[in-house]
């Protein structure tokens, strides 16, 4: 075949421009670490890669969701510690103030503690959340769950939000703990009263609120434990989604730097090429 | 004496023509970087006794082939049509990436997530609202793109007809031209003139025995006979071919860079813009309608989250967030039928919108619809890149075939000038030596 001058030139010159393509690509891989930057690089990878981005993107959502209701189940636990606290104190001040010995006025003065200790247990029955949310009002956190006269105003109904597949409740309502915070009025009156009997007879409605309490909490402690595990899952398969990600568009260093040194070395056999068919000419 | 006087003809005659293959060397030379010039060459000739013997030049000849020529047209039509293709879908993949829409979506989703574990914190809210409005700006623009992108195809539509037109006035011309005096560079001219044409508007030309060039369509529109050339004009998205008073609307037999955009708007870029504006009515449409069994703070529900419009047509760019709820986050329905407040079930209920078969007539999610617009975009976008590649590969084979036979090589021209020169010059000795023997009979008679 006849080859003209012209000819050896351009074809010399198409090949240096194809092998300072092929480096540029080279290099925008290694620079950016991204083997796909484009739909068009690879159509199935890349819609891989954003699959992966947008379950990444609700994943962390999901995360973020699981935490905020630990965070609050956590809250709850701390507050049910609070009331059985103060109910094992108000326990002991009704064994006390049970005992036949105990003179009229030191169970008037102990009636005054026993109002205390409920003005703690009503507080922390209505502690609120980091969003201001009233803990045990059910869904209706935007109240306060008890009233001063400690009469439940919440529902009976729990938050759920989604455990990865299954919705969980992640609340815990107070209308269990409705018939606990009365009793510390109602001791601190039979105290008043001197109702040595009836106090007596309240001891074991004491123990049951008590129990009731530790009931709520292991509640509490499993909700915490679905909690934890959705979470675990969730992270398993954030990484998962950072694995599928790596590999349907992020570059292998070694091979981007392989590809590199490679298109570095046909560029320059290019430019040698071009050279050599320059000087033929020029001769 | 007349002999001689013959011989002495012959010796001149032999010196022109070997000046006439140095002229045509020389013009060969200087044109040796011209785009679309053909090598000539002189057609020497030996001259019959009864002629005067010797030689004469005629021509000068192109070196061409009507085949290759055929060949080259072909392939420039398709290299036209995919470089085009190619360069348009490149930028409609940007402008469908650039958004994010998928990235958007995900965002609004996963904020419906967060506020279903804490529907009474109002920063919660608001980032709800923020996303949604993010997502309706990111569809609103990706979508102005798409149409932008379709609104430069037919203005590249436009333009590549008025220069197809220009071309085929100046195929007319030249044809016109050659039909009075044959001349090889309006040859060349009009060679390269029908093959920028057919880049433009796919096709072929043939020259008829008259040495007219006659231009067609790929779907048989003649845009040059002889010396008429027809107009192209590109109005309404249609291309239309006009000769005199008959036109004929020749978009779907068009090929070239005109087809490429032509396929491109109709193609890719309709389907884009149709599957994002689907996308939006579907999911705004499915979205309103758990959103409105939702309470806000105020206790009220039935509320859109989006305005949506009737149908899915321009849903993409009209779409938007409820303007009362834009004002205030605290009407975002998060709470459940029977909930307080506090509820969070609605937005779990529209969180969970997301991994539903919502879209794509119920066979994929959301987000899947989404992915799928920009991915077929980038498949498309990758097989026209690989036919591109192709017939760059082709043109430049045949750029090759053609340089083989029409392509001026300079050691080729070189070695002829020296020919030329060497035969003009024993040609002039020759003519001298006549001459000498011419004198020595004059002297003795």
């Amino acid at each position: 075949m006849r080859v003209t001058e012209n000819r050896l030139m351009n074809l010399g010159a198409e090949g240096v421009g194809r092998a300072r393509e092929k480096l540029g690509q080279a290099q925008q891989v290694m620079s950016s670490g991204m083997r796909v930057g484009a739909p068009s690089d690879d159509p199935s990878g890349w819609a891989q890669g954003a699959r992966a981005a947008a379950g990444t993107t609700l994943a962390g959502a999901h995360g973020r969701a699981l935490g905020r209701a630990r965070d609050g189940l956590q809250q709850t636990d701390d507050a049910l510690n609070t009331i059985g606290d103060t109910l094992s104190r108000l326990r002991e001040t009704t064994l006390q103030a049970a005992n036949e010995t105990l003179a009229p006025e030191d169970r008037k003065r102990l009636a005054e503690l026993a109002r205390t200790l409920g003005g703690s247990a009503l507080a922390a029955s209505n502690t609120r959340g980091p969003d201001g949310e009233y803990l045990f009002a059910g869904t209706r956190g935007d109240a306060a769950a008890y009233d001063p006269t400690t009469a439940y105003q919440g529902d009976e109904l729990d938050r759920k939000i989604d455990l990865g597949g299954a919705a969980g409740a992640v609340t815990v309502n107070g209308a269990g703990l409705a018939s606990t915070l009365p009793l510390f009025e109602r001791v601190a009156q039979m105290l008043e009263a001197n109702d040595v009997a009836g106090l007596r007879d309240l001891l074991p409605e004491i123990t049951a609120a008590i129990d009731g309490v530790a009931t709520t909490r292991t509640t509490v402690g499993a909700r915490m434990e679905a909690l934890d595990v959705a979470d675990s899952s969730r992270q398993s398969f954030e990484l998962r989604l950072a694995a599928s990600h790596q590999r349907a568009v992020e570059a292998d260093p070694i091979t981007a730097a392989s590809n590199l040194a490679r298109s570095a070395s046909a560029l320059e056999a290019a430019r040698m090429s071009a050279e050599a068919v320059l000087a033929a000419v020029r001769r | 004496m007349s002999g001689l006087l013959g011989i002495l003809n012959l010796g001149a005659g032999a010196m022109l023509a070997q000046n006439a293959g140095v002229a045509v060397t020389g013009r060969n030379l200087a044109n040796i970087g011209t785009e679309g010039y053909s090598r000539e060459s002189v057609d020497m000739r030996a001259q019959r006794f009864g002629a005067g013997g010797g030689v004469r030049a005629h021509g000068p000849l192109r070196s061409e082939s009507p085949l290759l020529s055929a060949r080259e047209r072909t392939a420039a039509g398709s290299w036209g049509r995919a470089d085009e293709t190619s360069a348009a879908l490149g930028s409609l993949e940007h402008a469908l990436t650039s958004n994010d829409v998928n990235g958007a979506m995900a965002s609004f989703f996963g904020a419906a997530t967060d506020l279903s574990a804490a529907p009474l914190d109002e920063s919660l809210r608001r980032a709800l609202v923020a996303k949604a409005e993010a997502l309706t700006t990111a569809l609103r623009q990706t979508s102005e793109s798409v149409a932008q992108a379709q609104a430069e195809a037919n203005a590249r539509i436009v333009d590549l007809s008025a220069e197809a037109t220009r071309l085929a006035e100046r195929i007319a011309e030249a044809n016109k031209s050659l039909g009075q005096t044959p001349d090889p560079v309006l040859a060349d001219e009009r060679d390269l003139a029908a093959q920028k044409l057919s880049e433009l508007v796919g096709g072929q030309a043939r020259v008829d025995g008259d040495g007219m060039m006659r231009f067609t369509t790929p779907g048989g529109a003649v845009l040059v006979d002889g010396t008429r050339a027809a107009k192209i004009t590109s109005q309404g998205g249609n291309v239309s071919v006009t000769d005199g008073n008959h036109v004929v609307d020749a978009t779907a037999g068009l090929g070239g860079r005109i087809a490429g955009q032509l396929a491109f708007r109709d193609g890719p870029a309709a389907a884009a813009l149709a599957g994002l504006d689907q996308l939006a009515f579907d999911m705004a449409t499915k979205v309103n309608e758990v959103h409105r069994g939702g309470a806000g703070l105020d206790g009220t529900s039935g509320r859109d989250l989006f305005t949506v419009p009737g149908s899915a047509a321009g849903a993409a760019r009209s779409l938007g967030v409820d303007p009362a709820i834009a004002a205030d986050a605290r009407l975002v329905g998060a709470a459940g039928p029977g909930e307080g407040a506090g509820g969070g079930s609605n937005a779990m209920a529209l969180a969970a919108l997301v991994d539903g078969k919502n879209a794509g007539g119920g066979a994929r999610s959301f987000l899947e619809e989404g992915i799928r617009v920009v991915s077929d975009v980038g498949s498309a976008a990758a097989a026209s890149n690989m036919a591109r590649e192709h017939e760059a590969a082709r043109s430049s084979t045949l750029a090759g075939l053609r340089d083989s036979l029409s392509g001026v090589s300079q050691d080729e021209e070189l070695a002829k000038l020296a020919s030329f020169q060497r035969a003009s010059e024993a040609a002039s000795r020759f003519v001298g030596v006549v001459n000498g023997l011419l004198g020595s009979i004059l002297e003795i008679v």
